[in-house]
């Protein structure tokens, strides 16, 4: 039975003047470096382009992930401060005059990164620590790839074209419990493992590194929910068309291409007792 | 093993060998054959209790009267309706009169490993060609096979194992009649939110928008009931109705006119079977590898503007990244 409420509680007021203490000890924490550790565990790659505003609440979001932790910013195509800025907290920062191209900074980073776990984010996310360091876990237990556990708005019955793909794509895989759970989405985190396999150079298209990576034989996992989808404005041409949609929908489809060269006409789903030879 | 048994009702005779056209043939010299042009099946209504009449041996309902009121529109072509059943006995007699009503050319009933008294049943129909194949011969065999016996201008494809009412299954007939290739029921209005729906719906989304039909929704070749033109059996290949979801991408790349005309509630009635429930059952399975061939169809056809050359591409993707951040 709940005890009945004292009068004092109910009007608001403190019998006594001591602070009540709470449930929960408060954890120390120790002060964050704010320089890369010379052989960091953690590797966590920032593409940035012109997120000058971002870029040092996204970095200190990124220090606090591990003890050994080293934070790669790929800046490209920024005529803002965002190298700068990113220099002056310690971050190993890489610089192109030029845009490198959709998703290209994660392929650049990863080269240069030295940790067994690779933490993928963008300068635009502002995620403090406690939302990163689940990925990390997730690796760090045996996992090769750790997803963002988001899937996207699935309230209407058609979805958002990228939503919908990441879904079929997940099914044709075989992994529809990972609903729309995948590498195009930040943030995510990859075991060196999981680099050597898929290649640097493959995460650039991320919906062909995850078909990768389920088809390798790599333990994918959506490991935590960052509810990335309100910090992402979709931007259409007059139009009314979204090249970047047309562009990760393109890349989805050349994804089912890898699945159905590496697994068969039907991705690998039997034809049930079907006796095509009764028809000719 | 490879033999399917092929009983045409109404004849006597059994005529053995694989499903071939050889049965479309019918001689019209047999004067056992039932299957008669609607005009003639007219006479024989009114010599009631002649010779000629073979006859339902349901009695109906409904006064003479009454079935001239419920007459259906009439069609300009002629109408083969293809039922595949499976241990239907419950339903195909109730379905066989629905289907009578709509006064087809021809019925062509492919009862796919039937152990019940299904055959007897469709025997019983005076119109019915009875294609009996005693194995199994798997999911969606049954609609290629009845369809490579058919001749009529419109095809409707029904299952055996839900009655639906004539005027209903009208609406795929006379959409193929004016003009329609590809008449899908459209389920849209039955489904719940895309993050309820299961492995099958969603494939079915994804493979309308991959083929650039976003619009026709969770439609799909997969349910019935629906309805082909001669002209889209032709274009596609009556073999390819074996992997539904295959022969709906053929129809949208052939630039057939593919529509969703109506909504039959078939999820209601749909019958549930050892297969065929909970999450990634057999067929749920058969399904979705269906549609990984359909998309195989798609890639195999896809103009990609040279995307899938790398430096191209690389140059694309920088300037939707330049485009995406000038804000």
């Amino acid at each position: 039975m709940k005890p009945k409420r004292t009068s004092a509680r109910r009007t608001g007021r403190r019998v006594s003047r001591i602070k009540r203490r709470t449930s929960r000890p408060v954890r120390q924490v120790a002060a964050i470096p704010i320089v890369n550790h010379p052989n960091p565990y953690v590797s966590v790659i920032i593409p940035a382009m012109n997120e000058a505003k971002t870029i040092a609440g996204v970095i200190s979001g990124a220090r606090g992930v591990h003890p050994r932790c080293e934070v790669i910013v790929v800046v490209n195509g920024s005529a803002d401060q965002t190298a700068e800025i990113a220099l002056s907290l310690g971050a190993h920062v890489i610089s192109y005059e030029l845009p490198l191209g959709h998703d290209a900074g994660r392929s650049v980073g990863a080269e240069a990164a030295k940790g067994e776990v690779l933490l993928f984010t963008d300068g635009d996310l502002v995620i403090p620590a406690t939302g990163l360091r689940p990925y990390v876990t997730a690796i760090s237990g045996g996992a090769d790839i750790a997803l963002n556990d988001y899937s996207g708005p699935v309230r209407k019955l058609s979805p958002h074209p990228v939503v919908l793909s990441k879904h079929a794509l997940n099914i044709l895989l075989g992994r529809p419990d990972l609903k729309g759970c995948s590498m195009t989405a930040v943030p995510h985190a990859i075991s060196r493992r999981a680099l050597e396999i898929l290649g640097s150079e493959s995460l650039s298209r991320p919906p062909l590194a995850h078909a990768q990576a389920v088809l390798s034989g790599l333990r994918v996992v959506a490991a935590h929910k960052v509810h990335v989808g309100k910090l992402n404005a979709v931007r259409r041409k007059e139009d009314g068309t979204d090249p970047l949609q047309q562009l990760i929908t393109a890349d989805h489809m050349e994804a089912v291409s890898l699945l159905l060269e590496h697994r068969g006409n039907r991705a690998g789903f039997s034809d049930g007792t079907r006796r095509r030879e009764m028809v000719r | 093993m490879m033999v399917a048994l092929l009983q045409v009702s109404g004849s006597s005779t059994v005529r053995r060998g694989t499903a071939t056209r050889k049965v479309k043939k019918r001689s019209a010299s047999s004067q056992t054959q039932t299957t008669v042009a609607p005009r003639q099946r007219k006479a024989n209504r009114s010599v009631k209790g002649g010779s000629l009449t073979v006859r339902s041996p349901i009695p109906s309902r409904q006064s003479k009267v009454g079935r001239e009121a419920l007459k259906l529109p009439s069609l300009r072509g002629t109408l083969s309706v293809i039922i595949s059943a499976r241990n239907e006995e419950q339903t195909l007699g109730r379905l066989l009169q629905q289907v009578s009503r709509l006064e087809p050319a021809e019925i062509i009933v492919v009862l796919n490993g039937c152990s019940d008294s299904s055959f007897p049943i469709s025997r019983q129909h005076r119109q019915a060609v009875v294609v009996h194949c005693p194995e199994s011969v798997g999911h969606d065999v049954g609609r290629a096979i009845g369809a490579k016996l058919s001749r009529g201008d419109i095809l409707l494809f029904l299952d055996g194992d839900m009655v639906i009412p004539a005027s209903q299954l009208g609406l795929f007939t006379a959409a193929v009649d004016n003009g329609i290739d590809v008449a899908l029921n459209d389920l849209d209005p039955l489904m719940p939110s895309f993050g309820l729906c299961d492995d099958v719906t969603r494939s079915k989304l994804f493979l309308n928008y991959a083929l650039g039909r976003y619009d026709l929704g969770v439609s799909s070749m997969t349910a019935v009931p629906h309805a082909l033109s001669r002209r889209a059996l032709e274009i596609i290949g009556y073999r390819e109705l074996i992997v539904p979801p295959k022969a709906q991408a053929l129809s949208v790349l052939e630039k057939l006119r593919v529509e969703k005309v109506g909504t039959v509630n078939v999820i209601k009635h749909n019958r549930l079977r050892q297969a065929n429930i909970g999450a990634g059952n057999a067929v749920e399975k058969l399904i979705i590898g269906d549609h990984a061939e359909a998309l195989l169809e798609v890639l195999s056809r896809r103009d990609d503007g040279g995307l899938r050359n790398s430096e191209t591409q690389r140059e694309y993707r920088r300037q939707v990244a330049a485009w995406r951040n000038r804000i």
